[in-house]
């Protein structure tokens, strides 16, 4: 488990709370799809508690099939329970002219 | 008669170079006299660069004192021709400048590295202003262009032709091997890199993990390496940066920043850490499950690196209440039954244990070590330790015993061997920056397949300097009680 497998938790992906029903997660899921299918851009992104994340068509069907099983349900529930709403990335920025510090002004394409 | 002296200088500069391209250009043995030279070590290239110098500099000044100028500044340019490369020709970036300059300037280079340092310094030439560097940058020309030795010997490829690789491979854009070969670079033995190019590959990893805003990486790097007035400031910003309360004062980093190389580029990097803020550290013990579930999150969505291994230990000890008490086997029973399902919670909440702890893992390899042992340790912080050694330890030992030794048939190409070996080196240093107080680990796992690696490089790759790293990264590792110790020792001389 990594930070990115935890954003992409099904309840954060559907946007739905760990108490959900499960008539309320497919519904959820259903509409989604719809509205990624129709391509309404903003769908296209969720928020998860370490950062937004982009969500598409397979992620929505991923998460729909998770939740569908009590056992992997359970997991997920654990852990996005009491889940924030705020999207912060905590990350410093970095130092842009870095390299130039050392006459390094040419091209560097890591 | 001036004109003599120099024609003689310039003959005797063009035997040595055409020897030594002699011999590596057709594969055969060097001429016998320079053989016997390094063999019996009557010289040193670097007591003869600092003979040829004081020579330069004293005929310089006596120069000036007879009213030469001219002769006096020729003279002084090749006495100093490391100030002359930093601060001229290395900013002027003239493409071809810096090259022909060192070879000329550093003649004694011709029994040491034979082309590289010009290399090195033609590669932070043309980098200034990026003058032809497209060139340089073309796979065909940047293959000739550091070479990793020949069938003969490695005697060339020192801490120049590394950093030179590495810089090719920076601009080729395959970062990871670049900081690899940095690293190798940068702890060489003094005798094989000059700490010109030591302190060059150590601020070259400093800026490649603050420009990723890895700033845990550039506190681990400062820890080692030449110590530099750069090293002082990256450490003072980078520990400033990650709210560590334990990092120098504003007036440490003032002081840091005035005396460090490149104040204009480094004056954002500055302003940000005298501005940051200390951080309160989170070791308030939580109780329940959300509330640690909650600690967790706010760990996680931390800085890489600005979580402390205290904050760890306390959210595992959380955790641990939590496993230990029944509270989260209860909470999984419950929303078993509401969900009707079927399955074992037993078995979830021991995933769930699992994936908890391969978090604590990840977060725990990037926080900064504090070296406290094993013993201090919870259960839960142990198995989060046992789960990076296995990782790491499990890359090092397969990646080890796909090496050649023995009776291993000789390979034409050392660059290979190089890049290996630098990747185990990394792997090592990962895990010594992450379990410091295991760090034997990394000898008894693997230092016998190393030594026996060194040793086939030595006798039959004839890698001599490569071999000489393997053996002295060893020689620091191994318990004095080890019976391989007095055999290490030996090697080490022997390959020197």
């Amino acid at each position: 488990m990594n930070r990115t497998e935890l954003a992409e938790n099904p309840f954060f992906v559907l946007e739905v709370p760990t108490s959900a029903t499960r008539m309320e997660v497919e519904r959820a899921g259903q509409k989604l799809l719809a509205q990624l299918a129709i391509g309404v851009t903003s769908v296209k992104r969720y928020k998860t508690p370490f950062g937004e994340a982009e969500r598409d068509e397979s992620k929505v069907r991923s998460a729909l099939s998770a939740l569908r099983d009590p056992e992997q349900r359970v997991i997920y529930e654990l852990w996005a329970i009491d889940a924030p709403d705020e999207s912060e990335s905590g990350s410093l920025p970095a130092w842009g002219r870095a390299l130039e510090s050392i006459g390094w002004r040419g091209p560097c394409t890591d | 008669m001036h004109g003599l002296g120099l024609a003689l200088i310039i003959g005797i500069r063009l035997l040595l170079y055409y020897s030594g391209k002699r011999a590596v250009a057709t594969g055969r043995p060097e001429p016998a006299w320079i053989a016997s030279m390094r063999g019996r070590r009557t010289i040193s290239p670097r007591v003869f660069g600092f003979a040829l110098r004081g020579a330069c500099l004293l005929g310089a000044f006596l120069s000036l004192v007879n009213g030469r100028v001219v002769w006096a500044c020729a003279l002084a340019v090749l006495g100093l021709p490391g100030g002359v490369l930093s601060l001229v020709l290395i900013p002027a970036g003239i493409p071809q400048l810096a090259y022909y300059f060192t070879r000329v300037s550093f003649p004694q280079a011709t029994l040491g590295e034979t082309r590289a340092g010009a290399v090195f310094n033609e590669l932070r030439a043309r980098l200034r202003w990026g003058l032809k560097l497209e060139r340089v940058t073309s796979a065909a020309w940047s293959q000739g262009l550091v070479e990793f030795g020949s069938q003969l010997h490695d005697r060339g490829v020192r801490g120049a032709s590394l950093a030179a690789r590495a810089i090719l491979d920076a601009l080729e854009g395959d970062g990871e091997h670049a900081r690899e070969l940095f690293a190798v670079a940068q702890d060489l033995a003094p005798a094989r890199a000059a700490r010109s190019v030591r302190g060059y590959c150590q601020a070259w990893l400093f800026c490649d993990a603050a420009r990723r805003a890895a700033f845990h990486e550039v506190i681990r790097l400062c820890q080692r390496g030449p110590r530099s007035r750069r090293r002082w400031f990256m450490r003072i910003a980078a520990e400033r940066l990650l709210g560590r309360s334990n990092a120098g004062s504003s007036l440490a980093l003032k002081c840091a920043w005035l005396l460090a190389p490149a104040r204009r580029q480094t004056y954002d990097l500055f302003r940000r850490a005298l501005h940051a803020e200390v951080r309160r550290e989170l070791t308030e013990p939580c109780s329940g499950f959300a509330a640690t579930m909650g600690r967790m999150r706010t760990l996680m969505r931390l800085p890489r690196g600005m979580v402390t291994r205290d904050e760890l230990r306390c959210v595992a000890a959380s955790w641990q209440i939590c496993f230990e008490s029944g509270e989260l086997r209860e909470l999984v029973t419950m929303r078993r039954e509401q969900l009707q399902g079927n399955f074992a919670e037993d078995e979830v909440v021991a995933r769930f244990e699992r994936e908890i702890i391969g978090l604590l893992a990840e977060l725990w390899r990037d926080s900064l070590a504090d070296d406290e042992p094993d013993s201090a340790e919870s259960d839960l912080i142990l198995a989060v330790k046992d789960q990076l050694q296995f990782e790491l330890l499990g890359e090092l030992e397969s990646l080890c015993l796909t090496l050649p030794h023995g009776s291993a048939p000789s390979t034409v190409e050392l660059e290979p061997h190089w890049r290996t070996w630098a990747h185990v080196r990394a792997i090592a240093q990962l895990f010594f920056d992450a379990l410091p107080d295991r760090g034997y680990m990394v000898y008894e796992a693997s230092g016998g397949e190393l030594l026996n690696h060194a040793a086939w490089l030595y006798n039959k790759e004839r890698a001599r300097n490569v071999a000489h790293d393997i053996f002295r990264f060893l020689h620091r590792l191994a318990p004095e009680d080890d019976p391989n110790y007095e055999t290490l020792g030996r090697n080490l001389k022997l390959s020197a």
